[in-house]
Formats: C-alpha cells, structure tokens, sequence
C-alpha cells in the first residue's frame, strides 16, 4: 500500500472522521429501527468505512479527498497486524458485500445478516476511532 | 498474479468445492482490484458455506496483495427471482430430464434432489477465524 503523505499536524490527534461516522452509525441504527434494511447497510458500512479513513489519513494512506479505490484499501488496512486483522478484514469484507447489494444489486439485503455483523462492524469502527488518537 | 490469474484460482476452488453453482465475476466500485465473486443457485442450506469458502480464499490468496475479492451469493429463491439468466444449467436440464421421465424427480442418477448439498471435502472454518473469533474483541469497551 502507498503511502501518500504523512501530515504531521494531524499526528497523535484524534480521528478527524470520529463525530461524523457517529452521525453515520446512529443514521444506519434509525434506518433499521424503520425496517429501512438497504438504508440502514449503507450508513453502518460507511460509518465504518469513515473511521477507517480517519485513520488513514492520519497515517498518510489516504488524503480527506481519497475516493479511488478506498474501499479495498480499507479491507487492506483493517486485514494489517495478524489474528484480529484477519478477523476484522473479513467481517467488513461481509458488510462491503451487503453495501454492494444494498446499493447496487436488485435484491434486498438480508436483514439477518446484516445483525449478525453489526456488534463486529461496531467493534471495528470504535477500534480505529480509538486508535487514530494514539497512533503517532 | 493478474485479475485473471486470480479469478481463475478462485473459480478452481469454488467450483471444485461447489461445483454446481453459477459463478460469475464483477468489478465493485470500478476498482480493478477489487472483485465480487457472484455465486449464483446456491441451496439455502450452502450459502453460508460458500460465503465463508470466498472469504477464506480471501484471506489466504488476497491478504498482503493489491486484491481483494467480495461475496456475492444468492441462494436459488433470490437467483430465480432476480437473476434468472444465472440459474443453474445443470439444475434446468435435469428439471428438464425429470419431468419427462417416467420415474420420480430423485430417480434421475445424477439428481441431487433440492435440499441435499455437495460441498465436498472443504472445511469451513478456517483455523485462522476460530482463533480470531476466541480472541477478545472488547476492543472499545
């Protein structure tokens, strides 16, 4: 992975993405409250997609107007360290399938799937939110 | 290794795996790195499995590379309602062979009746999800 630029004002500083992809996560909750399953798949996604670019751009892999390919790169970054890595990649690998389907696809998302994903899309979304206000 | 040497690879384990389904490949996002793998006429019972075989394959073959390849699969309902170009060919002709013959639907020697799965000797779990999933993920308690 190519690393861009590493821009030191924004080093130890908390993730710049951290209050939005909170609005994005509450917004993908109140789609699924509503029965809003397709809705509610692209808001979970993205507001872990957001944090995960927080971080990015923290670290320089990616720049605030990053729109290429940022998807993979996210599952390449979130797969990086080992066990829980591995882990981490292939659960928002699910929740990008079910974002392709809910955005892209003639089928509705399948609302059972996307609960099974949510404790772990969180769990990922709160872990670089954290980890982009300590990472130096 | 290229998008079609991978697409290749993938298509060799899916279908030595599963080989009664439809698979088809897709760019997501415009990103040529990045693949969908879209499996078609999968019994219900399977599409867990076949799920949990690409994301194996994923995380073995794409992890540390530039790809990345992505689940897309529908099980039969889905594939016939909205895909039906993709439905399986094997599974049509012996519908086929079926209702023209004399004997019941399970009958036919090569018929699978719906409800039954072929998955072969693939395993699928990965050791490296279960040792993953036992790992504490309280990470933002």
């Amino acid at each position: 992975m190519q690393r861009i630029h590493a821009d030191a004002s924004l080093k130890g500083m908390p993730n710049v993405f951290s209050e939005k992809c909170t609005k994005t996560w509450d917004e993908g909750q109140r789609c699924l409250s509503q029965g809003m399953v397709n809705s509610a798949t692209n808001r979970l996604y993205y507001a872990v997609f957001q944090s995960i670019k927080g971080f990015a751009i923290q670290r320089g892999t990616m720049t605030i107007d990053s729109s290429d390919n940022v998807h993979r790169i996210a599952l390449q970054i979130v797969g990086e360290g080992g066990g829980r890595g591995v882990y981490f990649r292939r659960r928002l690998n699910e929740l990008a399938g079910l974002r392709v389907i809910a955005d892209y696809k003639l089928e509705d998302v399948d609302l059972e799937k996307l609960k099974a994903l949510l404790d772990d899309a969180d769990n990922i979304r709160k872990y670089y939110i954290r980890l982009a206000g300590t990472q130096t | 290794m290229n998008a079609e040497e991978l697409k290749d690879l993938v298509r060799l384990m899916l279908t030595w795996a599963f080989p009664r389904v439809t698979i088809q490949f897709e760019q997501i996002n415009d990103d040529p790195f990045h693949i969908g793998v879209g499996v078609y006429s999968v019994d219900p019972s399977a599409v867990r499995w076949v799920e949990d075989k690409i994301l194996d394959i994923d995380a073995e073959i794409c992890t540390g590379t530039e790809f990345a390849i992505t689940p897309l699969v529908r099980d039969e309902a889905t594939t016939l309602k909205y895909y039906p170009e993709f439905c399986s060919a094997w599974k049509e002709i012996h519908r086929e062979k079926a209702s023209a013959a004399v004997g019941p639907l399970d009958a036919c020697p090569e018929f699978s009746p719906p409800g039954s799965v072929e998955v072969g000797p693939w395993t699928p779990r990965s050791h490296a999800v279960v040792w993953a999933q036992n790992e504490e993920l309280a990470l933002a308690a």
